[in-house]
Parts: structure tokens; C-alpha cells; sequence
């Protein structure tokens, strides 16, 4: 048993949606008001509306943990894409930011391309459920290690490391997490494989995150 | 595509195995009388250049390409450099056959940027058609977003208000109908956004009530029966293959029967849903047609003057993206007004893990 303790899945308890709602920081740009905003207020989510975009720097910088964005008629100011250009912007300069297209131009074919690049979209309009349940998923995924970690598996199993050494790194992981109050280095580890640089990025973006989590939910 | 045979210089083979003369280059005889096998329909390579050239067993060229998401086939030509073996009994006869890959490329790639540039067009007319419908999108949304403020701040006795949830539920309804709309105009919005893991049976139960108000009105009665449990991967357009459905059912049901739909659970890997409902049956060539976009069986407008013959186009297309299908069974009962009617039953599978 005593290699169970060492899986991510049993060193954390998963964090609950009212902790995530809680905890979660969350952005609306729309220039109109059919967001329904209000309910989510009385669910005891911190949302915060702006009818255009303010300032970049928050948003790029991640003060938010979800952004929903419009996509036309809010960004005019700064970019002559508009919300698409925003959603590229945001992305480009920090990639796990979370972005929920908020649009009614899901008709526009043209567009498929930018909707694909945010994480979620939601038909403008929508019900509050269908909202709820879109924001109640991102988020629980964003505070949950385990998220993370399996996208890190695909990347190793890619790279053609086997179940067991995944397995190894994993222990190694939560171990290090720990001991290093949420720093993660596994330079030494896998230097044996051959990563392409975008992949190692990646692999260690999402370490990143995973110590981070593991820390918190320890300390 | 048929647009550009009929401009195309040289003979093709569609579909179906129809031999169509180009407008310059008609078919060999070897091919129109001789060749039973017609194997030129099926050739297919997963190699990376646009236009593919095989050899069929008679000996002429087939040049494969793609264009506008079918493969236009060239048939009955051989060109000289890459089909050194042509017999030599039908080079003579089939002299203005001759053709190189480089005309066809040059064909190709014409074809390519008209295909592109005419869907672009198409794209901006469904676009300027439907940004006009922005604020009726607004309106939509703001409908529904005091509906439903309403309805969780109001007391008890306003909740339980008929109006109240008439109001809710046909908000509700315009706004499946905008997205139905979406996917008409855009097929590509019927698998956007992230995978979500519904339970069937609640999407069903929502829809129902959604529908209540126009039963109601109409004296019909839903029977649901729910068996289920089982969460299903989906797109968030899922919801729209239950809708069409009991929409459909709800539209051209007749009699004093009542509507009969299931949901239920088939083992632990997938989830039945079954709408059952009396009227005039589909029969013969329109078990297919009903499925294509604007196209009505010949009941279906004498029965009822509602419906623009989308529905069952959006949901056979959304199952579809779902790996799964829509299945039609009929069940002759009497004729009414001399249609044969009886029981319709659509049924859908969806499964709990999506199979690529």
C-alpha cells in the first residue's frame, strides 16, 4: 500500500464546488446585460462585469480565474478583431488562462476557428443552468491537480515513457510538491528522453501547476 | 459538385457509379459498355498530394481530388508519363482522352479557389442575414434572464404561477430555436465547445415541460417513462436531437393516443431515447429524404402547417457528430384522410463514451 500514498489522486481531497466558487475569481466582458449575472451573485460566485474591455494587463497577467468573454462589440479600443482578438492576445501570453466565448455569431463559420481557441463557448443567450454547469466544470478542473496531471500523462505516454515510469514520476511529483512547498523539478528525471521543446514547455507548465495545487491543499 | 461537372472538361464517375461525359473529353466505350466493376469509384490512398492518380484494371487513369468535402473523380483518361502501360489496342481510340496531371492540377486548383471563394461569399450573405436577428437574440436573452430571476426571487405563490412557467419554458424554447437556427447556418456549431456528460433523462424531462404549455393547448398527453441513469459524453448541442424530436412528435400527432417516450439506460456503456408518437407514417424514398435540409414528406404538410422541414436534418446531423444515428420504425395502423398513419417511432442511442 504504501505506493498508493504517493499518487496524486490520494494525496489531496478534491476540492469541493462551493471551496472552487469561493476561491474563484471570474470576469464577464459583454457589452450587453442577457448574462445572467444575478443568479450567480446569489449562488455565491464573485463575478465581475465590465462592459468592455479596461485594461489587458489583468487579464493577461491571470487575475482571473475565468474569463467569459463577447466576443464583438467589447474590445473595439484594442484590437480591430475585437473580443477575438482578445481571446488570441490572452492566450498567446498566458495559455492555461481559462476563456469561455460568450457569442450569438456561433452562425458565422468564419469564426469556428477563434471559438475553438477559447476553452468553452456559450450561444449567447443562455440559460443560467447551462451557464452554471459550463463554469462549474472549468473551475473544478482548474483546482483539481489531477486535471493537470492527466494531460501531463499524455504527454510522457507521447513521448514514449511506459505506465511504470509515469507512475515513478508521479510519486516523485507529489514527494517533491511537498518538500519543496509546491516547486517542481524534474530536469534530472527526464533527461534521459528526448522532449520536443514545445512538449517540455507544456510538461512543465503543467507541473507547474500541479505543485502549486498539491502545496495548497497540504499546507 | 454538380455545378462543376458541368464545366468540367473531363469525363467523371459520382457516387453512385453514373458516367458523366466532360464537356471537352466524353467516356471511352471501354468504360461505358465494357467495365461492370467500375472500380474506379473506390480508389482511395492516404498519400498527402491534392490530385491522386490510379490505374484501373482496364488500364486508363482515375485522378481522385478533393473538392468542397466530396472527391471529384476524373475517369476513362490516361496520361502518358504516369501511365506508361496503357494498352495500345486503346490509345487509338481513345486519343482525346489523353490528359496530364498537370491540366488536371490546373483544373484543380481553379476549382479549389472558386469552391473557397463561393463559400466565403455564402458565408457572408447567411451572416448578414442573420446579424439582423441580434436583437432579437438580446431580446431573447433578457426574456429569459428575468424569467428565470423571477422565478428563484418571487414568493412561493408566484412561483407556482402557470404564466410564470409558460413564460419560462417559452423562453427557454426561442432560445433552443436560435441555436437551431446556428447549426442550419453553421454545421460546424453542432460539435463546438468542450465535451459535456449529461444525463439524457434530464434533458428529456426539461424539454417536456418546455412543451408543456402547447400540449396542454392541444389536448395531448406525453407519456415518460425514464429507466436511466447512465451519464453520456456529449457536445453541448445534444439537447437539440431530444427537442426535434418530441418537437416533430408533438406537431403531427393525431388521435386520442398519447405520446409515449423512453429513456432508458442500454447496459452501462450507452442511453436509448425512443419518441413514439401517432400520425402519418414516412414511407419508401422519404425514410431519406426527411433527413436533408428544407425538404418536407408529402404528409407532413397536409397534417400540420408548422415546421420548415429542419428539424429532423439538425438532429439526424448532431447524432451524427455523435457517432450515433437517428433510426426511423413505422407502424401501419388505418388511414386518415388516405394517408397511411400509424405508430412513428424515432430512436436515438447515445453513448457514454463517444466512439471516434
Amino acid at each position: 500500500m504504501w505506493f498508493l500514498k504517493k499518487k496524486i489522486e490520494n494525496s489531496f481531497k478534491p476540492i469541493s464546488l462551493d471551496q472552487a466558487k469561493r476561491k474563484a475569481k471570474i470576469i464577464l466582458i459583454d457589452d450587453e446585460d442577457t448574462f445572467p449575472i444575478e443568479m450567480f451573485d446569489r449562488e455565491g460566485y464573485s463575478i465581475k462585469h465590465w462592459k468592455k474591455v479596461e485594461s489587458l494587463g489583468p487579464l493577461e497577467k491571470g487575475d482571473y480565474d475565468i474569463i467569459v468573454l463577447d466576443i464583438a462589440g467589447v474590445a473595439k479600443d484594442y484590437s480591430e478583431d475585437d473580443g477575438i482578438g482578445i481571446l488570441t492576445t490572452v492566450k498567446e501570453q498566458n495559455p492555461s488562462q481559462i476563456i469561455i466565448a460568450y457569442s450569438g455569431q456561433t452562425f458565422d463559420i468564419s469564426k469556428v476557428r477563434f471559438f475553438n481557441k477559447a476553452d468553452s463557448f456559450l450561444p449567447k443567450p443562455s440559460d443560467f443552468l447551462t451557464c452554471k454547469a459550463q463554469i462549474d466544470e472549468l473551475l473544478l478542473n482548474k483546482f483539481n491537480p489531477l486535471h493537470y496531471w492527466k494531460g501531463i500523462e499524455t504527454l510522457l505516454e507521447k513521448q514514449g515513457l511506459t505506465k511504470a515510469q509515469i507512475a515513478k514520476l508521479e510519486s516523485r511529483v507529489v514527494e517533491m510538491a511537498i518538500k519543496n512547498e509546491g516547486s517542481i523539478n524534474l530536469e534530472s528525471d527526464l533527461s534521459g528522453f528526448l522532449f520536443k521543446s514545445d512538449d517540455l514547455l507544456r510538461v512543465a507548465e503543467l507541473m507547474a501547476k500541479v505543485g502549486g495545487l498539491l502545496w495548497e491543499m497540504h499546507k | 459538385m454538380k455545378v462543376f461537372r458541368g464545366v468540367l472538361p473531363y469525363p467523371t464517375i459520382d457516387d453512385e457509379g453514373n458516367l458523366l461525359n466532360g464537356i471537352d473529353v466524353e467516356q471511352p466505350k471501354a468504360c461505358k459498355t465494357k467495365c461492370r466493376d467500375k472500380k474506379c469509384r473506390n480508389f482511395c490512398s492516404d498519400t498527402t498530394e491534392a490530385v491522386k492518380h490510379f490505374i484501373c484494371p482496364t488500364g486508363f487513369s482515375v485522378f481522385v481530388m478533393p473538392v468542397d468535402k466530396t472527391q471529384l473523380r476524373i475517369n476513362g483518361v490516361y496520361d502518358p508519363n504516369l501511365n506508361s502501360d496503357f494498352p495500345a489496342h486503346l490509345k487509338k481510340a481513345c486519343r482525346s482522352n489523353r490528359v496530364t496531371l498537370s491540366q488536371v492540377s490546373r483544373y484543380f486548383n481553379g476549382m479549389t479557389q472558386v469552391v473557397s471563394q463561393t463559400n466565403e461569399v455564402i458565408n457572408q450573405r447567411v451572416v448578414e442575414s442573420l446579424s439582423s436577428l441580434h436583437d432579437v437574440r438580446t431580446l431573447a436573452g433578457l426574456v429569459l434572464k428575468n424569467a428565470e430571476l423571477l422565478n428563484s426571487t418571487c414568493s412561493t405563490l408566484l412561483q407556482d404561477s402557470f404564466e410564470l412557467k409558460a413564460l419560462l419554458n417559452a423562453a427557454d424554447l426561442l432560445k433552443d430555436h436560435l441555436s437551431i437556427l446556428d447549426v442550419v447556418a453553421n454545421p460546424e456549431r453542432k460539435s463546438l465547445g468542450n465535451i459535456t456528460h449529461p444525463e439524457v433523462y434530464k434533458l428529456v424531462t426539461k424539454i417536456v415541460k418546455c412543451f408543456r404549455g402547447i400540449t396542454n393547448e392541444q389536448k395531448q398527453f406525453i407519456d415518460l417513462k425514464i429507466t436511466s441513469n447512465n451519464r453520456v459524453e456529449a457536445y453541448q448541442t445534444i439537447h437539440l436531437v431530444p427537442l426535434v424530436l418530441i418537437d416533430n412528435a408533438i406537431k403531427y400527432h393525431l388521435g386520442n393516443h398519447n405520446i409515449e417516450i423512453s429513456v432508458e439506460d442500454v447496459g452501462r456503456d450507452a442511453v436509448r431515447l425512443s419518441v413514439k408518437s401517432y400520425g402519418p407514417l414516412i414511407e419508401g424514398e422519404w425514410l431519406e429524404l426527411v433527413y436533408r435540409k428544407f425538404i418536407r414528406g408529402p404528409q407532413a404538410a397536409k397534417f400540420s402547417q408548422k415546421g420548415g422541414g429542419v428539424g429532423l436534418y439538425i438532429g439526424q446531423e448532431i447524432a451524427k457528430a455523435h457517432n450515433t444515428k437517428i433510426r426511423y420504425t413505422g407502424e401501419y395502423c388505418e388511414k386518415i384522410n388516405g394517408a397511411r398513419c400509424g405508430w412513428n417511432n424515432f430512436e436515438v442511442v447515445f453513448r457514454v463514451k463517444m466512439k471516434s
